[in-house]
């Protein structure tokens, strides 16, 4: 693993952090995260979490085949699945849109933060499936 | 120290170790009681299937530890 990642080429990856306990308003933090071959976003934001920052707050459980919708986030500016997107050379990473911000790039998609159908939960991620079709 | 209160990564992984302990306690010693082999559980020292373990084994905390029975499967 560490012989895969040494001297290879960094992404400089971009991070939304925002607590509310304490910020007035978000910032953007810079991590140089060392490119793997076919590096998912989430794994990105694993090697920051586990190697650069504990403090970042992003959400560590999910199916990693594209089908839970946990780490659904915007990247560059796009709202995508995180463990399907790839990690590029410059990336940045925010929440997903239309939902209460928990901290960072953690939102809260609990029916208490929606609508009563759910419409906003649908509607992100049926943008989500509607950019994939798109590739 | 991460003194964060809210979504605490660090936090809920040192909370999750005593689980971690506990989960892996109870996975172990119930396989170490199931003198068989039988779907995915493999006993090299018992590779057969024994109609005498058509049963479930049932967890209880007692105390500090835990105490393992058995029932008949329904």
């Amino acid at each position: 693993m560490w012989r895969m990642i040494m001297g290879k080429e960094k992404a400089r990856v971009k991070v939304f952090r925002f607590n509310p306990e304490m910020d007035k308003k978000p910032r953007y933090e810079s991590y140089e995260v060392p490119l793997e071959e076919g590096m998912s976003v989430l794994r990105g934001l694993r090697y920051i979490y586990e190697n650069l920052d504990g403090t970042l707050a992003y959400k560590d459980y999910f199916c990693k085949t594209n089908q839970c919708g946990m780490c659904a986030m915007k990247v560059n500016g796009r709202p995508v699945f995180a463990c399907n997107a790839k990690l590029e050379k410059e990336t940045v990473i925010e929440p997903l849109p239309n939902f209460p911000i928990i901290r960072d790039i953690v939102v809260d998609t609990g029916r208490e933060s929606q609508d009563e159908s759910g419409e906003i939960w649908k509607k992100e991620v049926g943008v989500i499936v509607r950019n994939y079709r798109n590739l | 120290l991460n003194p964060v209160k809210i979504f605490n990564n660090e936090w809920v992984e040192a909370l999750e170790v005593q689980n971690l302990v506990e989960t892996s306690e109870m996975m172990a010693r119930a396989a170490l009681m199931k003198e068989e082999t039988r779907g995915d559980h493999h006993r090299k020292d018992f590779p057969n299937e024994d109609p005498e373990w058509k049963r479930n084994i049932v967890i209880k905390k007692e105390g500090r530890g835990m105490k393992l029975t058995t029932q008949l499967v329904e």
